[in-house]
This record gives structure tokens, C-alpha cells and sequence, in this order.
């Protein structure tokens, strides 16, 4: 028999983010998971508080993502307030925002889910950045610093600080963009997109030749036939801040399309005892359990969600990019988890090109930025795509505009499952007779950063950290094994 | 004149005790010495580094959750003694690996950072407001900042870790 743990979610005093696996009989893997803490409590601080408080407390929420949930609360108040931006405000978030994802995509892809591509195997201490330097030259360094430095830099014109962002208001912005910085803007946007069509070859010519992505891109535990969700533009293209959701079937066939403030009639939620996660599932098709196919309710979301579900990327050398990447894996929809980091740079390509557009644009310096909203206060939905996939904000108030309900409805929630799926697979095909050879530890880790989960809106208290740590039990729930990378007390 | 010194304090005032650094900058700021800027922030991991761009010489002001000690006490170190353990992801990815990963890649940091925690009771629900031994430890906390930004620019070295009741 194989005995079920009830297990408290990771806290941050043990500050790991943790794996349980447990063995049956045989000492194969029944059962694995992932624990992930949420944002417990959120909801109930909104209540009572002034709608239009939260584009900067949701900001405040999330230490990686603020300039997502800012313009997604932004826009949640236009519905709410029933009120449409005037085109220069529409055009100025939007340019705040793509350059957030060009700075984001690249951080991720060099910092973090990169070196498990860029370098080969080797001790954990060349599994960083410090290995990809020690492999692609001081030169690859430079230029990622000075990319990220040049978007945060318009970022902070824009918002007041690149990362804590107070310019979005419903109806609009709080200022016309200064004509120095549409300047700046169209000075820097050609750097960017140089930026990022020079991180695709570097994928092409280093990563993909590597001995990690050949190994783990068709490897079966990495593979998940699931649905996929995002945010569509008008012509199928891959929108990161307007647009419908769609959503399409493990066949790449669209399954659902609809207006973002109908998400409730497409997406439910289930509760699992041992998280604090509610995990989201495609309502169609109902809960399953963590199973993938066709008639699962697990859906993904983030950059392959998007390339996915998109018919074509908003601007051309984007486009060329994704047709080569579907070439390269074998046509639409691609269920390869680590095809998600493929799909980030293909995206940030996207990215700079429209920051390129938008800096162009001659409505974006006009004075004219906010409506004043003048309805009385109901209900409002607002969708962004963040760089982990589709973030919901969905408020109500009562008719001063004070909240009577705030749902936040994150990425890395909505991968939950599909995230569950993958460790069990990978932990299956990583224990034999019982035992977890040390090396599954990087493995494992590499399936959780394709998705790049985002426990960050916990608190920020020293020591900060959270390696990961793997438990593994036996059928009678004793531990038989524990992996770590582990971490003491900071003094 | 010396180059200014960044006091960069660090937390989520959303989430009780994790403010903490937050309303120390309150206090620093009514006295605020020459050539020192202050910085509020929430930002985490890799992208903290960004707020230190610039600066060469930093105080980092941060909660502490070790669960063992009293909460209010408070600690002054050098970040060169935090320990290395890089997380699976950016979010989760501490002080000592952001500055060792961005030292690494030819990016800019600063020569000295010093660090003052404050260790604290409840970080994990939202609200606003500190627990009360956290609050009483507000004073002495940033006059430990303030010791701490004299040391970096009298150029003096880090005395060791130095724990101090609030």
C-alpha cells in the first residue's frame, strides 16, 4: 500500500521550496509534487480599501513582477469605472510594459533558465551565470547588462522608478510622456531589437547545440500534452496587453475564445489538501486530477502557452523567429517544457520590435491621457500577459469604489498543475530502485524553472534564499532520502 | 566629498513585520546626513541589484526571519558573511548570490555593502502595522544604520557581527 502525507506548505522559515516524492512497495514513484505557497490573506487585506489604491498596492505585491500587476489593476479600474484610456495613455503603459518584458525575458533567460541550456552539465558552481560568461565570453555579459540597464532607465521616465511604477490611473496615465524621453525611446529601441535577435542566435548556436537540451527537449518526462491559454489580438497574433483569451486543445485546435471579464464562465478552481494553492482548470472539461490529454482540464500558460495559441507574432522578425522554432520542433502546438525558454526569446523579439513601434508612434506624446472617470463603480476585469503567462485582476465595489471583492488569478498558479505533472514524470524517471542519484537534483530544478514559478509575492525577509529541497519517502511515509541544497542561518 | 552612501531599505509594508526597513527610512529621514540617499523598495533577488546602481557603498536595512531570536533584536554585518545557496528561480534568489552572479557578469556592484536586520515576528500575513517588539526596536535600529553609514564613510571596517536587544 502507499501511504498519503498530509504535509504544511512550505513556510518561510524553512525557506525551500520543496518536492515530496513518495515510493510504493517497489520503491518506484507514486506520487510527487511540488509545494508551493500563494497569496494567502490578499484578498481579505483589498476589502474596504479604495479601488483605486490597488494599481500601487498590487504593485508592492510581487518583488519581480510589479510592473504587471500595475497595469493589470490599471485596467481592471478603466472597466471598472467603465472608462477607455485616451490613445496616448494606451500607447505610453504599453511602451512601460514591453520594456518590462524585454528586461524580464532577458534576466530569465541569462540568468536563470539559460545556464541549464548554455552550460554543459559541470559542478553546480558553473551552472550560473558565471558559466555562461566562462563560456560565451565577457562580451554576452556586457551586453545583457547594458540592455537591461537601458530599458529600466526609459522605464523609470516613464513610471517614476522602473520597478515601483505610479504613472497608471484609471482612465489613463498621470502625465504626457516629456519629448526627451520619446527621444530616448527611439534612440535605445534599435539596440533592444539588436538585443534581442542576437539572444535568439546565441539559443540557436550555443543552447540548442548543448547536451542538456538535446537530452531533455523530446525526453517523454518533460513532454505535457496539455491545453494552453492566452491573451490573442484581433488577427491571432500574440498579444501581451489586449486582446480576447483563447484557449486551444492538446491538437493545437482553439477549444474557447472570450472576452477577459468572462473568465469565470471558462476557468474553475480546485483545492488540494496538502498546498495552499487553489489550482485552477479549464471548467469544459472539469478536474481530472494532475493528468495531461485531451479530456484534462490542465491548461498552461506563459511564453509556449502563447506561442501555442497564437496564429502569428504581432511583428515580423518576432514571426520569422517563431516559424523557424516550430519548424525546429515540429509544427504547432509544441509540448515540450523546455521549449518554454525558446519561446521567451522569441517573445522578447516581439517585445523590442513593438517598443521600437510604439516609439515611433506620433499619437504617443499627445497631451491628452486620462478620462476622468465619471460612472459609478460596479465590477471591472483586467488582463495583461505577464512574462509567466496570463495575470488576471477582478475587482468589485460597492458604489463609493470601495472593494467588496479583489481576485488575483496569477501565472504561476495556472501553471500549478501542469508544473505537478511535470516533477512526477521527471521524478519517475529519476528514481531507480528506491533511490534519487544526486544528480536528479539539477533535473528536477530544471523543470520547475521552465515555468519559472513566481513565490515571490512572500515576504522579503533575510536570509532570502530558497534552494530547492527534495524528500523522498517510502511507502510508509518515512523519509528515505532528502537532497538539498541546503542553507543555514545567515549569521 | 565623498561619493553618497545608499541606505536601501528593503521589505513589503503590506506584510506586517516585513516593513520593518520601511519605517526605519521614516525615521532616518527627519535627520538625513549629507551624501546619503535613501531608497525604499520592494523589489527581490537580481532586481534588487538594480536599485544599487551607482553606489558604492550600501546599507542594506532588511527583516530577518531566523525564528531564533527575540523578535526587535538587531543585527549589523557585512554581506560578505551571508551565506551562498542560489534558489531554482530569480524570485527566490538572495542578497549574497545576486551580488556574486552580477559580480560575475562584469556588472556593477557595490564595494561594500552592510547589512542591518532586524529580526522580526510576523512576516506572512498581509496587513499593515508592526508587532509591537518590532516597533519598539524602530530607534535603535536606525541608529544602527546611522553607526553603520558613518562606518562606510570613515572608510572604517566592518566590526563584526554586532547583535543588539531593540
Amino acid at each position: 500500500m502507499t501511504q498519503r502525507i498530509v504535509l504544511d506548505p512550505v513556510t518561510r522559515l524553512e525557506g525551500h521550496a520543496r518536492i515530496e516524492i513518495e515510493l510504493d512497495d517497489a520503491g518506484a514513484v507514486a506520487d510527487a509534487r511540488v509545494v508551493i505557497p500563494e497569496l494567502r490573506g490578499f484578498e481579505r487585506f483589498c476589502l474596504g480599501r479604495a479601488a483605486e489604491e490597488m494599481p500601487r498596492i498590487t504593485a508592492h505585491v510581487c518583488g519581480v513582477c510589479p510592473a504587471a500587476h500595475h497595469i493589470a489593476s490599471a485596467k481592471a479600474l478603466d472597466a471598472l469605472y467603465e472608462v477607455t484610456p485616451p490613445p496616448a495613455a494606451r500607447k505610453v503603459r504599453d511602451l512601460y510594459y514591453h520594456l518590462f518584458l524585454v528586461e524580464d525575458h532577458a534576466l530569465h533567460f541569462y540568468y536563470l533558465g539559460g545556464p541549464d541550456l548554455l552550460v554543459d552539465g559541470g559542478p553546480d558552481a558553473l551552472r550560473s551565470i558565471a558559466g555562461v560568461v566562462a563560456r560565451l565570453g565577457q562580451e554576452v555579459g556586457r551586453r545583457v547588462v547594458e540592455a537591461r540597464r537601458s530599458a529600466r532607465g526609459i522605464m523609470a521616465e516613464i513610471a517614476g522608478r522602473a520597478g515601483h511604477p505610479v504613472f497608471a490611473l484609471p482612465g489613463g496615465i498621470s502625465r504626457p510622456l516629456p519629448a526627451a524621453t520619446i527621444a530616448r525611446a527611439r534612440a535605445e529601441a534599435p539596440k533592444l531589437v539588436d538585443f534581442a535577435a542576437r539572444s535568439l542566435e546565441l539559443f540557436d548556436s550555443a543552447a540548442r547545440e548543448g547536451a542538456a537540451w538535446r537530452a531533455a527537449i523530446d525526453h517523454e518526462a518533460f513532454q505535457a500534452r496539455t491545453h494552453y491559454a492566452a491573451l490573442v489580438g484581433p488577427d491571432g497574433e500574440v498579444s501581451f496587453t489586449a486582446g480576447e483569451l483563447r484557449v486551444v486543445d492538446p491538437e493545437g485546435r482553439e477549444a474557447a475564445r472570450f472576452a477577459p471579464e468572462r473568465y469565470e464562465e471558462h476557468i474553475a478552481e480546485t483545492h488540494e489538501s496538502w498546498s495552499w494553492v487553489r489550482v485552477p482548470y479549464l471548467s469544459a472539461k472539469g478536474w481530472k486530477g494532475f493528468v495531461d490529454g485531451p479530456e484534462s482540464g490542465v491548461y498552461r500558460v506563459g511564453p509556449l502557452a502563447r506561442i501555442n495559441v497564437a496564429e502569428r507574432m504581432a511583428t515580423p522578425r518576432a514571426e520569422a523567429a517563431r516559424a523557424r522554432m516550430l519548424e525546429a520542433l515540429g509544427g504547432r502546438p509544441v509540448h515540450a517544457t523546455l521549449a518554454f525558454h525558446w519561446a521567451r526569446l522569441v517573445e522578447a523579439l516581439q517585445a523590442a520590435e513593438m517598443v521600437e513601434r510604439l516609439a515611433a508612434d506620433p499619437e504617443l506624446g499627445e497631451g491628452d491621457v486620462r478620462r476622468v472617470p465619471e460612472a459609478a463603480p460596479r465590477e471591472g476585469v483586467g488582463v495583461v500577459e505577464a512574462p509567466r503567462g496570463t495575470l488576471i485582476h477582478h475587482y468589485r465595489t460597492d458604489e463609493r469604489g470601495l472593494l467588496t471583492r479583489a481576485r488575483l488569478l496569477v501565472a504561476s498558479q495556472q501553471n500549478a498543475a501542469a508544473m505537478q505533472l511535470t516533477v512526477r514524470r521527471a521524478a519517475a524517471a529519476l528514481v531507480s530502485g528506491g533511490r534519487l542519484e544526486p544528480s536528479a537534483l539539477d533535473s528536477l530544478e530544471m523543470a520547475y524553472r521552465a515555468y519559472d514559478p513566481c513565490n515571490a509575492c512572500a515576504s522579503h525577509a533575510l536570509p532570502g534564499e530558497m534552494p530547492m529541497e527534495v524528500v523522498v519517502r517510502d511507502a510508509e511515509g518515512a523519509i528515505v532520502q532528502r537532497l538539498s541544497r541546503r542553507i543555514e542561518d545567515p549569521r | 566629498m565623498s561619493p553618497p552612501i545608499l541606505v536601501l531599505c528593503l521589505g513589503n509594508r503590506l506584510r506586517r513585520d516585513d516593513g520593518v526597513a520601511w519605517r526605519v527610512a521614516d525615521l532616518l529621514e527627519r535627520d538625513l546626513p549629507a551624501g546619503v540617499a535613501i531608497v525604499r523598495t520592494s523589489l527581490s533577488g537580481l532586481k534588487l541589484l538594480d536599485e544599487m546602481e551607482g553606489f558604492e557603498q550600501v546599507v542594506l536595512v532588511d527583516a530577518l526571519l531566523s525564528g531564533r531570536r527575540a523578535p526587535g533584536t538587531i543585527l549589523s554585518f557585512d554581506a560578505r558573511e551571508l551565506p551562498l545557496a542560489p534558489g531554482p528561480t530569480p524570485h527566490v534568489l538572495g542578497l549574497a548570490s545576486s551580488l556574486s552572479l552580477a559580480r560575475r557578469l562584469g556588472a556593477a556592484v557595490p564595494r561594500r555593502v552592510e547589512v542591518v536586520a532586524v529580526e522580526v515576528a510576523d512576516a506572512s500575513c498581509f496587513e499593515e502595522g508592526l508587532t509591537p517588539a518590532v516597533e519598539a526596536a524602530l530607534p535603535a535600529a536606525a541608529r544602527a544604520v546611522s553607526e553603520a553609514v558613518a562606518r562606510l564613510a570613515a572608510d572604517e571596517p566592518a566590526p563584526g557581527t554586532v547583535t543588539r536587544s531593540g
